[in-house]
């Protein structure tokens, strides 16, 4: 058993004041039997009205808004969160769904040929695509599909996800979208789970291995769309910055 | 019957003239700009006897019920599926399923509380049920405008003859919304805005039924229930939305993000039942052209009866017992994309070309998913008066459903005729016009 130090940080800049400003967030980590949240605290500013409920997907959210003029939102999200080997128990979710392509997991071609079982198979699509993708952070959105990576053959870890959820679901494997920490600094980092028959295993294609430990996971869906740690919407004509800010370092 | 109509005849064009001045119009998107269109009312009036009403009334409260069922059972317990009467692929992958209602429980286990369902009559007499409408059926506004004009222009056509009243639909919506409601806030109608198609039925409905209309950022979320900001920014509290926003726009922070016609977090409120939704979000699932083929199935399945209404004769290439036959009939049949609607993608075996043939065949065997075919129905033409000359083209019938606490169906209904004598097609997306329909008192 490992612990670890999580914070989360966002900080939302509006060009001008926004009258309304509502937010989903999905920014705490998840309790399943690998994982256990020891300590968490919350802080956001301005006070927005906030409660606190789940997803379709079992997951965290938070979500509420202001409706009184202001120009900066922001929220810290901190705590310890205790982690076991990375192996999620399977509580009667809906396999079909994970085995359905969504927009932005389907693909027409079939570019690889795998071994049978789903374990070998999700290896040799990390190593295919450890060898054919180029990481390259300015290359992709949050909205490119897995077939025009495919076709750029660049991408970031959405994308590395997100084709290889599209190849296992070629190959009938139910396959999810998974967002959460990576230990180190930066930004949130997005993984795979893939069902064996039993379990969720956890594969990270970005950096072509299976998870066993150092991940802390926040949220899963069928894909990206399903799951953003953070989704807001305002009125009125102001532009938005965001900046983001993660750490998680071990205990 | 005896039915005098004459008078109202003669009186066709003042009708038309009184309705454009009430701006009874629909708007048409086409090639990306917006025209509003006047939509033609022809004054002889489509007549349903008392007898063949009562069969109807009956086979739409059964179907409507079971289609409430079947939607239920999808986000809950799914025995449907899991007992076999419909394939799960039909369920999951149609664009209408949307797994964030899972779970979601309205009020009164209603979904569908207003259901459109688009009949036609064969010559034989026999009544087909073509399509189920359970979003956002739009339609019965241009029925009870048209009444209310031509009792005004005609009184004397409705002394004559004893037709069943019809201006009770705006009591029906009214008394619906109420009980969903629950005395928990105003009752609203939420309208995209006036770019929106079926604008003047959103204006009319509200002004008939007493409830607000609500444009686009007049809602919004506190502390999880709805309110709606008056012009001096004081707030309301909502307790039902009859809303005439699609579903995949009504909540940008769960589905189409650059929505701004919805309310953002209105689905979280929903779920935890502090606002109705009229109709429910998801009931897409249920009017899918190809869970349509289960319909009657359905209604054997939850509610242990024959179905009193007849689908039009449908066959799945999903099955591969009906692919083989539509693969042998195709140039008889009509094809439908089960995912478009408003009368497109719609396909009659018949006017297509040798190479037009071969292809839809191929697209048939390789995603037979996305078909279903059917047996073209010789329905009945309707009499219409063009230039002072009566010309015969199809029509159909949408027939509105209400649920609430109770299920009951609008003893009238919206009469569409197709734009040419000899086409099939009668969406008012595709042209064409309209007729009163009279249900014949007893």
């Amino acid at each position: 058993m490992k612990r670890y130090l999580y914070n989360y940080q966002t900080i939302v800049e509006f060009s001008e004041p926004v009258p309304l400003h509502a937010v989903m967030l999905r920014c705490q980590p998840i309790n399943n039997a690998c994982q256990m949240v020891e300590q968490e605290h919350l802080v956001l500013s301005p006070d927005y009205w906030l409660q606190a409920g789940q997803d379709v997907y079992y997951n965290r959210i938070l979500f509420g808004g202001a409706n009184e003029p202001h120009s900066v939102f922001s929220y810290v999200s901190t705590g310890i969160v205790a982690t076991d080997t990375y192996v999620v128990k399977y509580c009667g979710e809906n396999l079909f769904l994970f085995q359905q392509p969504t927009p932005l997991t389907v693909i027409s071609d079939r570019v690889l040929t795998l071994r049978k079982n789903c374990i070998e198979a999700s290896y040799d699509i990390c190593q295919w695509l450890n060898e054919n993708i180029e990481y390259q952070p300015q290359a992709t959105t949050v909205d490119t599909t897995a077939a025009e990576v495919l076709k750029s053959r660049q991408g970031v870890c959405q994308d590395f996800a997100h084709l290889m959820i599209a190849f296992c679901r070629q190959q009938g494997i139910p396959a999810r979208y998974v967002n959460g920490f990576l230990e180190g600094e930066g930004e949130t980092h997005a993984w795979v789970e893939i069902f064996d028959g039993y379990n969720w295993l956890g594969f990270d294609p970005t950096h072509n291995r299976c998870i066993t430990d150092g991940y802390v996971k926040i949220a899963h869906g069928r894909d990206a769309a399903d799951c953003p740690v953070s989704r807001g919407m305002y009125t009125g004509s102001a532009q938005q910055k965001t900046m983001i800010h993660v750490t998680l370092h071990q205990l | 019957m005896n039915i005098r109509i004459n008078e109202l005849v003669d009186s066709c064009n003042t009708v038309n003239k009184w309705m454009e001045r009430f701006g009874v119009r629909f708007g048409v998107y086409k090639h990306g700009v917006f025209n509003e269109q006047l939509f033609p009312f022809d004054s002889i009036p489509r007549i349903i006897s008392s007898e063949d009403w009562a069969y109807l009334e009956r086979g739409l409260k059964q179907r409507v019920t079971a289609l409430n069922k079947f939607l239920w059972d999808v986000y809950h317990d799914k025995r449907i599926i899991k007992d076999g009467v419909v394939p799960k692929e039909f369920v999951y992958s149609s664009k209408g399923y949307i797994p964030e209602c899972e779970g979601i429980s309205p009020k009164s286990g209603v979904y569908a509380h207003i259901a459109g369902i688009d009949l036609v009559e064969g010559k034989d007499g026999q009544w087909y049920v073509l399509e189920d409408n359970l979003r956002i059926p739009s339609g019965a506004s241009y029925p009870m405008i048209a009444r209310e004009i031509t009792r005004k222009v005609s009184p004397q056509t409705f002394a004559w003859n004893n037709v069943a009243e019809n201006r009770d639909y705006a009591k029906l919506l009214a008394t619906m919304m109420a009980e969903m409601n629950d005395g928990r806030g105003i009752s609203v109608i939420l309208t995209p805005g006036r770019y929106n198609s079926a604008y003047f039925e959103h204006s009319y409905f509200a002004e008939k039924t007493g409830a607000t209309l609500a444009y686009p950022g007049d809602l919004f979320v506190e502390d999880n229930k709805v309110y709606y900001a008056g012009i001096y920014k004081e707030k309301t509290r909502v307790g039902s939305i009859y809303r005439r926003v699609s579903d995949e726009f009504m909540d940008p922070l769960l589905f189409e993000a650059s929505s701004l016609l919805g309310i953002p977090n209105v689905m979280q409120a929903y779920k935890a039942g502090n606002v109705a939704l009229i109709n429910a979000i998801g009931n897409g699932v249920a009017d899918d052209k190809g869970i349509y083929y289960f319909v009657p199935k359905m209604v054997e399945y939850y509610l242990g009866e024959k179905p009193i209404l007849q689908n039009a004769p449908t066959y799945l290439p999903y099955f591969e017992k009906d692919c083989d036959y539509v693969l042998k009939n195709i140039q008889r049949l009509v094809i439908k994309d089960v995912s478009e609607a408003g009368g497109y993608g719609v396909v009659f075996g018949k006017d297509l070309s040798g190479k037009e043939l071969e292809d839809l065949t191929e697209l048939v065997r390789t995603e037979p998913r996305r078909w279903i075919a059917q047996e073209v129905i010789d329905f009945k033409d309707l009499e219409i008066l063009e230039n002072d000359e009566t010309v015969w083209h199809k029509a159909d019938l949408r027939a509105f459903v209400v649920s609430g606490k109770d299920v009951q169906v609008w003893k009238s209904g919206l009469t569409r005729f197709s734009r040419n004598p000899d086409s099939f097609v009668v969406n008012s997306s595709q042209g064409g016009g309209f007729k009163d329909t009279w249900v014949m008192g007893s």
